[in-house]
């Protein structure tokens, strides 16, 4: 009897020693995504580089004589437009993480990965950022979640420094997916 | 009569040389994006969209923006175009219609939903244009070209699709719809019937992205560049020059 309660109560402890963890799901070891982080301080030097070619072409804007396109996570081509005959890529304005633009006045708006970053564009081959929100966009498409829909990721720790890209491989239990 | 010639000739070679842009000082005012923008401007205020949020920025002092409030409206969304009190954002599953009479409080208005699909929007003061795409990432929808009645913002109704394959991102220069096809190029419709928009031509030679008319000049995101043509006269579009990437 005296055993009987030994076994029981040493199956209790060993129960409880199994008992999952709720708040974390158990994935398992599968294919996903994780983040490649960056500490680099010159990801957020926001400064006029030479025109240079199109590799990921991204969305247009249009200011007054000014096309801009964004070169996808790099920054922003400069196309003078004064004649439609002649138009052609003046410069590039260096904005890691960019994806997007918008234009006030001569104050150009994108995101610098995550921040939301202000920059004059009074002389546009010496644009200067003047103003920035750490953090201003945070939920996905700004380089927090992988650019394909559907995967499991591992979720981003923004104490590590900032996302510059995803690498598909084999992660355990991963709590985050898209 | 030599000399009408050489006139006509002058003309015609000053014509060709000067901009088609509006000369207008625009200086202080927004600019102009694509129909797949996350970042809009109104008035003193930027709204931006992420794949479940809208945010408000009072940019009042243009280089001090003041973040304002972030309000959940669903998920996948894509896209912001804002007319006049309006923001139309475009989600992987409908469209939703923000008012911003308070432009500092976008307050929901109304909403069509849709299958799931690939699909930016733009509106004039009684119609919004939804282009739905399928295949990959997108869903599995026939695609095509949707109108929904806006009239009453609360309930927007569709009253006409047009089938119309690989659509992609579009734009609207007073009664004319363009719309980007990828390698199937350009679809130029006649809207000013708006319930039965009429197509007038597809321009080809390039995979069409994103369109923005401005003035006189459409400025098209295609796959190799940024191609440029003259909008003046809609029956006579002019191709005018192509930036490579």
């Amino acid at each position: 009897m005296k055993r009987i309660a030994y076994i029981l109560t040493f199956a209790l402890f060993w129960l409880q020693a199994c008992k999952v963890d709720n708040s974390k799901a158990v994935i398992g070891r599968v294919a996903g995504y994780k983040p490649i982080y960056s500490n680099d301080a010159d990801l957020f030097i926001i400064q006029n580089k030479p025109a240079r070619t199109v590799v990921k072409a991204g969305k247009i804007y249009v200011k007054d004589n000014y096309i801009f396109q964004n070169e996808i996570g790099e920054g922003i081509h400069i196309i003078h437009n004064i004649n439609p005959a002649n138009v052609q890529r003046t410069g590039f304005i260096s904005v890691k993480g960019s994806q997007e633009i918008a234009i006030k006045g001569n104050f150009l708006y994108s995101n610098n990965f995550s921040d939301l970053v202000v920059i004059d564009i009074t002389d546009i081959n010496n644009v200067k950022e003047v103003n920035r929100i750490k953090n201003s966009f945070y939920n996905t498409n700004f380089g927090l979640v992988p650019p394909i829909g559907g995967n499991y990721f591992e979720c981003v720790d923004k104490n590590k420094g900032v996302v510059t890209g995803w690498l598909r491989d084999s992660i355990d239990n991963p709590q985050c997916q898209n | 009569m030599r000399y009408i010639y050489l006139f006509v000739l002058l003309a015609a070679l000053f014509g060709c040389d000067k901009s088609v842009l509006d000369s207008s000082n625009n200086s202080a005012q927004n600019g102009t994006g694509g129909s797949l923008a996350r970042f809009t401007l109104l008035g003193n205020y930027l709204y931006v969209v992420e794949d479940t949020d809208l945010k408000t920025f009072d940019v009042t002092n243009p280089a001090n923006p003041v973040f304002k409030n972030s309000i959940s409206i669903g998920n996948n969304i894509e896209t912001i175009y804002p007319y006049k009190n309006n923001l139309f954002i475009g989600s992987q599953n409908g469209m939703f219609i923000y008012n911003i009479s308070n432009p500092a409080a976008p307050q929901f208005t109304g909403a069509a939903s849709h299958v799931r699909s690939c699909d930016p929007v733009v509106a004039n003061d009684s119609f919004a244009f939804v282009t739905l795409r399928g295949g990959g990432i997108c869903g599995a929808v026939r695609d095509g070209l949707y109108l929904y009645n806006i009239t009453n913002l609360q309930s927007p109704q569709l009253i006409k699709t047009v089938d119309l394959s690989t659509p992609y991102g579009l734009g609207l220069k007073d009664s004319t719809l363009f719309v980007c096809r990828g390698t199937n190029g350009m679809a130029v419709f006649n809207v000013k019937s708006n319930s039965n928009p009429v197509e007038l031509q597809t321009i080809t030679g390039n995979d069409f992205r994103d369109v923005i008319p401005y003035n006189d000049l459409l400025i098209c995101y295609v796959a190799d560049g940024l191609a440029l043509y003259d909008i003046s006269s809609i029956a006579n579009i002019r191709f005018l020059k192509k930036v490579l990437n």
